[in-house]
C-alpha cells in the first residue's frame, strides 16, 4: 500500500509522456467531427447494400466506419431481424454455440474520482467504504469457488490504499485459493483472473502482468469529450479523457495482450458511442496489430445518490440495447461481448441471440457480498441475499444463481463454457486475434467447454441441471463426429476423447 | 546431427542479425519449420499465463509445452520431434533469449 498522502498519491498517476507517444500528429483517434460525418453520410441505407455488410460480416472481416454507421442507420425492423439473425451466425462461427461464465470480485469501494453516475465517488457520502483484508478476499473467492466459478473479474476502485502493491497481492491471494467441489471430486480454483481497473503506468501495468493478469478491462465510459468533461469532475484523476483513452494502449505496450474496452451506454447517444468503440478497436488494430479482447455495454442504472440515472436523455431501452450489441457483433465479428447481471434474467436471454459471447452469475457486488450471500441466503432462497445499495456501484437485475443460469442455457442447447485454455497455452494476443478471424478458435472453444462443462455437472451441478446439461453434452459430442474441421484431426480427437474420458472419471483441469 | 548443428549455425546467424527478440524467434521458428516440417511457438510466462510472443500461428493438431527457462516456454507438436530435437531447440532458443534480452 502507498506510503503517500491521498493528495500526493493521486498527483503522480499520470505520466503525460505516456498519453502523447500514441497521438498521431497531436490528435487523439476520436474525431466527434468524423463521428458525426459518417452517422450523417450513410443515413437512409437500402437493403442491398446492408446485406453486402452483412457478408463482410460473416466472412469475419471487420467492418469499416462508413459500413457500420449503415448499420447503425437501418430503421426498418425487417432489415433488422436479417441483422440479428446473421449477428448470431457470425457469433456461431467465431466462437461456437457456447457461452463463458464468470463472476466479479468487487475487493474496494474506496475511490478517489467522482464521477456524476457512480455510487463509488468520494462525495458519495451513504457509501459504507470498504477494503477486503487478506482473510476476506480469501473467503469471498471460497464462496465463488464453491459456486464452480473458474474465471473471476477483480474490480477495484482508484485509491492509495487500493494501489498496485495491493492488487498484485490480491491476485496472488486469489489464485492460491483452492476448495473441495460440493459434489464431485474436484478441487476449484479460480484459473484467471481479468481485472477491471483504473488506467495505469506501463511500470504498473507490466506488475500485472507478471503476477498472470488474463484480461485489462477499462471502460471509456463515455467518448463524448464534452459529456465525459461534465461526468468527470476535470481535478480527479478520471477527469483526464486522453490517460483513459490510452489506457489499453499502455497495457498491450507493457505485453498485456488481452484487453477490453466499455461504454456505460445512457451518458450520451448510443449510435455516437457504437462509431467511437470502433474508432478504438481500429486504433489498437493500428498500433499494436490487435483489437480489443472484449467489449462491455453496461447501461446507466440507478446507483445510491446519483441523479444522472434519473434524468439522462440518452437511457438506451431494452430493443436499442439489442441493436448496440447486434452491430458490434456484425462491425467486430472476433470481439468477445460481455453482458452482466446488470441487466435482468429476461434481457439477458434475449442477448444470448444476438451474438454476447460471455456473462457472469451468482453474481454480487457489494464489498464482502458474497460471503454476506453465504451467510443471508438462507437455504439459497432468497435472491437478494448481498445486495446492499449503500455498499454497491449499482444494483444487479439478475441475481440468480450460476446453476440456475446455466440450467436455462441447457434448454437453449446453448453450452457453458468454464475455458481459460487459450490464456494458459498460448493462444493469446495476435495469435488468438488470428485463429478468431480464421474460425479456428471456435472449434478449440467447443472442445474446451465440453471438457469444462462435464467438470462444472459432475463437481456443482444439482441433480435438475446435471441432467439438462448432459442432454447438451450428447448432442455436443455428436456434433463433433459431424464437423469436417475435427474429422480431418483425428490426432487432437484422440487427444480430446482421451480427456473426456479421464475427466468424466475424475481428473480435472485437461485442455486442448 | 546434420539438421541440429546446421541449426545452430543459422542461430548465430540470427543473432548477430536481430535486435529484437520476437523477430529472431519468429525466424528461428521458420527455420525449424522447415526443417522438420512441424510448427514450434514460444510463449512469455506469467505465472499460469502462456502469452504468445512469436512462431508459427497455425493450430497444432497435439500440442506440448515445455517451460525453456522462468520466463519462457516452447509449444510444440507431439510426436513431432524427438527428444534429443526438443533438447536442442530449447537449447538454442535459450541462446537467442539470453542474447536478446541481455
Amino acid at each position: 500500500m502507498s506510503q503517500l498522502s491521498v493528495k500526493e498519491w493521486t498527483d503522480q498517476v499520470i505520466k503525460q509522456d505516456q498519453i502523447d507517444k500514441y497521438l498521431i500528429d497531436g490528435e487523439d483517434f476520436i474525431d466527434e467531427e468524423k463521428i458525426n460525418k459518417n452517422l450523417k453520410n450513410n443515413r437512409e441505407p437500402n437493403r442491398v447494400k446492408v446485406r453486402d455488410i452483412l457478408q463482410k460480416s460473416l466472412e469475419i472481416e471487420r467492418l469499416s466506419p462508413a459500413e457500420t454507421a449503415t448499420l447503425l442507420n437501418v430503421q426498418d425492423e425487417d432489415t433488422w431481424q436479417e441483422m440479428y439473425a446473421t449477428a448470431l451466425e457470425v457469433k456461431k462461427k467465431v466462437y461456437d454455440n457456447r457461452i463463458v461464465f464468470f463472476a466479479p470480485l468487487y475487493l474496494s469501494n474506496l475511490c478517489v474520482n467522482n464521477c456524476a453516475y457512480c455510487g463509488f465517488r468520494k462525495e458519495n457520502k451513504d457509501e459504507k467504504r470498504k477494503i477486503l483484508s487478506k482473510d476476506e478476499i480469501i473467503k469471498e473467492t471460497e464462496v465463488m469457488v464453491r459456486e464452480g466459478h473458474k474465471r473471476m473479474i477483480a474490480v477495484w476502485g482508484e485509491h492509495p490504499r487500493s494501489d498496485i502493491d495491493y492488487m498484485v497481492d490480491s491476485m496472488k491471494t486469489i489464485y492460491d485459493v483452492e476448495r473441495p467441489a460440493p459434489h464431485g471430486p474436484g478441487r476449484g480454483t479460480i484459473r484467471r483472473i481479468n481485472i477491471n481497473a483504473a488506467p495505469m503506468s506501463i511500470s504498473d501495468l507490466r506488475r500485472l502482468w507478471e503476477v498472470g493478469v488474463g484480461t485489462y478491462q477499462v471502460f471509456q465510459e463515455t467518448y463524448h469529450k464534452p459529456t465525459y468533461r461534465k461526468m468527470h469532475p476535470p481535478e480527479t484523476i478520471k477527469g483526464n479523457y486522453r490517460w483513459r483513452l490510452y489506457a489499453l494502449h499502455r497495457a498491450m505496450e507493457a505485453g498485456i495482450d488481452d484487453v477490453a474496452t466499455g461504454v456505460l451506454f445512457g451518458l450520451y447517444d448510443w449510435r455516437f458511442e457504437v462509431m467511437s468503440l470502433l474508432y478504438h478497436a481500429i486504433d489498437l488494430e493500428r498500433q499494436f496489430g490487435i483489437g480489443p479482447h472484449t467489449i462491455s455495454f453496461p447501461r446507466l442504472m440507478h446507483a445510491a445518490g446519483s441523479e444522472v440515472a434519473e434524468k439522462s436523455p440518452y437511457l438506451v431501452n431494452d430493443q436499442e440495447l439489442k441493436k448496440i450489441i447486434t452491430v458490434l457483433r456484425l462491425a467486430v465479428p472476433y470481439t468477445g461481448l460481455i453482458i452482466t447481471a446488470r441487466e435482468n434474467a429476461d434481457v439477458r436471454s434475449e442477448m444470448f441471440d444476438v451474438g454476447v459471447t460471455q456473462t457472469d452469475a451468482s453474481t454480487r457486488i457489494g464489498i464482502g457480498g458474497y460471503s454476506q450471500m453465504l451467510q443471508e441466503w438462507s437455504h439459497f432462497q432468497d435472491r437478494s441475499a448481498g445486495q446492499k445499495e449503500d455498499e454497491q456501484q449499482f444494483i444487479l437485475g439478475d441475481t440468480r444463481r450460476l446453476d440456475e443460469v446455466i440450467g436455462e442455457l441447457a434448454e437453449k442447447d446453448i453450452i457453458t463454457s468454464f475455458c481459460t485454455a487459450g490464456y494458459r497455452c498460448g493462444r493469446t494476443g495476435e495469435k488468438i486475434m488470428g485463429l478468431l478471424c480464421n474460425c479456428v478458435e471456435g472449434k478449440f472453444c467447443k472442445l474446451n467447454a465440453i471438457l469444462t462443462y462435464r467438470e462444472y455437472l459432475d463437481d456443482y451441478a444439482f441433480e435438475e441441471t446435471r441432467q439438462k446439461g448432459m442432454k447438451v453434452l450428447e448432442k455436443e459430442l455428436n456434433e463433433l463426429k459431424e464437423i469436417e474441421f475435427f474429422q480431418e484431426r483425428p490426432e487432437m480427437m484422440r487427444e480430446f476423447y482421451d480427456y473426456y474420458e479421464r475427466i468424466s472419471n475424475g481428473e480435472r483441469d485437461l485442455f486442448i | 546431427m546434420e539438421k541440429e548443428t546446421s541449426l545452430s549455425e543459422s542461430v548465430e546467424k540470427i543473432i548477430s542479425n536481430s535486435q529484437d527478440l520476437k523477430v529472431a524467434l519468429d525466424k528461428f521458428c521458420q527455420l525449424v519449420s522447415e526443417k522438420y516440417n512441424t510448427h514450434i511457438s514460444f510463449c512469455e510466462l506469467h505465472g499460469q499465463r502462456w502469452s504468445f510472443i512469436a512462431g508459427s500461428e497455425e493450430i497444432f493438431n497435439v500440442k506440448e509445452r515445455t517451460p525453456i527457462n522462468h520466463s519462457y516456454g516452447l509449444i510444440y507438436e507431439t510426436d513431432a520431434l524427438n527428444k534429443e530435437q526438443i533438447h536442442n531447440i530449447k537449447i538454442l532458443s535459450k541462446k537467442i533469449i539470453a542474447k536478446l534480452t541481455a
